[in-house]
């Protein structure tokens, strides 16, 4: 059976997400000795200060693929911020791209820094996504990341998942693109607070509707833990397994604590700090 | 002979019995179902009820709350039920699925250690086990002002409630009951449900849907089990009607 990591970049005028995947496939495979597939489109490798050999295979798709472009304030620390541009509704065509009989779909942004999700090949469950992430500051609203909103069903992170290829896994992606499609319609019937396209909501909604509108064991949790920082704190350092974050403190502007982070797997959601260390490496 | 009792104590739960009633005919077709209304109710609700089991006309009953639906057949709850005298549901969940701990509602439960019993739910044999039990529940309930000092001296209830006489009867005789998840009981209290603004009536907060197939979704999220919706203007003419139709 043929493994390895699936990532998706579609650069913009902030980003370049090749580069910060190139990060992702220098330490999938050091750390987890899987080779990396990107997903990409022409224009992004034409903007890219990424080493693209370090891919095992480059996928182009259209721009489309990546859907429409979104724009948010992303934050730098929490000092400013930019409106920035992301495209992200690529994610449900992941089933059909991977060139992988078993694959982990990561964000660019994760920083991996140790072996965890090797698990993965070595247990009998065909799809596995995070229920709970750990944010590494403590201050936050707790009910976020628990449930789509105040009535709605499970909330899942679909930074990494973990999937075989099998017939129930291809029902579950084509349900995916399905949501995406009718994003509008699923917003109204999920309550979600905002209209625009949101993976984590997609995935979660499509595992609410894979187990029939109720609790049920589809989905099973991804091995080890996955911390995070919102685009408020900052990433300082990495130096191999280890990290330096500034952590901030949403009820004290401008006051961040350092955090040493060793071995621990960190999605940075500030990826303007992720880029400025990628680029001092 | 297996048989399923509802209670209600007063005429105006005879539309909530009838849903009720309506709900396990269209998943338990051949099972038999008896109504209780307690016209005349005594001093308490709980005085009629402590007398179901010696009126039950069934080898093996299940009691349940007329504020509850069927959504399940229940052949597989009987199966594991039956190796029992006794049951009592001591776990319930939110509609979401996710397992209630109960603190708002269920203080006297926690400063006095009583067991966690959910009487909207339960199920009993006739045999020597629940003689003496249901026996002891009765005694309890005739003398709940002394009893209740002595067992729950802490947030100790006004008035006599079934769920504190059967976790009291269950210390005094010494009856453990058996842990399980049979059936998925659905208790729909508003502050239970894990919602970080709470409202006085659950209504208020998330939509019903009822199919014409008889499917509840509460939001989004497919119901299953028993479900006691504790609210007694959720029985509708037309959800009567939906089921009727399903049953006719």
């Amino acid at each position: 059976m043929s493994k390895g990591i699936l990532t998706l970049a579609s650069n913009n005028s902030e980003f370049d997400y090749l580069l910060q995947a190139q990060q992702l496939a220098e330490r999938a495979l050091k750390y987890l000795d899987l080779p990396t597939t990107v997903v990409t489109d022409k224009s992004s490798v034409a903007n890219t200060s990424c080493n693209l050999s370090v891919f095992e295979n480059i996928i182009y798709t259209d721009e489309e693929s990546f859907g429409i472009s979104n724009q948010r304030e992303m934050y730098d620390g929490d000092y400013g911020f930019k409106k920035a541009h992301w495209k992200n509704e690529a994610r449900p065509l992941a089933y059909d791209l991977t060139p992988y009989d078993e694959t982990i779909l990561v964000d660019t942004d994760i920083v991996i820094c140790n072996s965890d999700w090797n698990i993965c090949f070595d247990q009998p469950h065909n799809f596995m996504i995070y229920k709970d992430c750990i944010n590494l500051s403590e201050n936050h609203w707790p009910y976020q990341y628990e449930k789509l909103g105040e009535i709605g069903p499970d909330f899942y992170w679909a930074s990494v998942v973990f999937f075989r290829k099998t017939d129930e896994n291809k029902i579950y992606f084509d349900l995916l693109k399905h949501i995406k499609e009718e994003w509008i319609h699923y917003t109204h019937v999920y309550s979600l607070p905002s209209k625009k396209y949101r993976s984590d909501y997609a995935f979660s909604i499509a595992i609410h509707i894979v187990n029939g509108f109720k609790k049920g064991d589809f989905a099973k949790n991804m091995p080890g833990q996955l911390y995070y920082i919102t685009d408020k704190g900052i990433l300082k350092e990495i130096d191999n397994e280890n990290m330096l974050l500034l952590i901030n403190d949403p009820t004290y502007p401008r006051k961040f604590t350092a955090c040493r982070t060793k071995k621990m797997n960190v999605h940075v959601m500030n990826k303007f700090s992720l880029e400025r260390c990628l680029c001092e490496e | 002979m297996r048989g399923i009792v509802l209670y209600a104590s007063g005429e105006k739960y005879e539309e909530q019995a009838e849903l009720c009633a309506s709900s396990i005919r269209k998943h338990n077709k051949e099972i038999s179902i008896t109504t209780v209304i307690e016209t005349d109710t005594g001093r308490f609700a709980t005085d009629g009820r402590c007398n179901i089991y010696q009126e039950s006309i069934y080898d093996e009953t299940i009691v349940l709350d007329t504020d509850t639906l069927v959504l399940d057949n229940l052949d597989y709850v009987w199966e594991c039920l039956s190796q029992q005298d006794i049951y009592y549901t001591t776990k319930a969940f939110t509609f979401r699925g996710d397992v209630i701990n109960d603190t708002f509602y269920r203080k006297t439960f926690i400063k006095n250690n009583l067991p966690n019993v959910y009487n909207a739910f339960y199920y009993f044999k006739k045999s020597k086990a629940a003689d003496e039990f249901y026996k002891v529940q009765k005694e309890v309930n005739d003398n709940w002002k002394d009893v209740y000092a002595e067992f729950c001296p802490f947030h100790t209830p006004t008035k006599p409630s079934m769920d504190v006489n059967t976790a009291i009867t269950s210390l005094i005789t010494g009856t453990n009951f058996y842990k399980s998840n049979i059936p998925h009981l659905v208790h729909m209290k508003p502050r239970i449900q894990g919602w970080e603004n709470n409202p006085e009536h659950w209504q208020d907060k998330v939509g019903v849907y009822l199919t014409d197939d008889c499917e509840l979704f509460i939001g989004n999220n497919k119901q299953h089990g028993i479900f006691h919706y504790t609210e007694n203007d959720f029985v509708t003419k037309e959800k009567v009607r939906k089921y009727q139709c399903q049953n006719s």
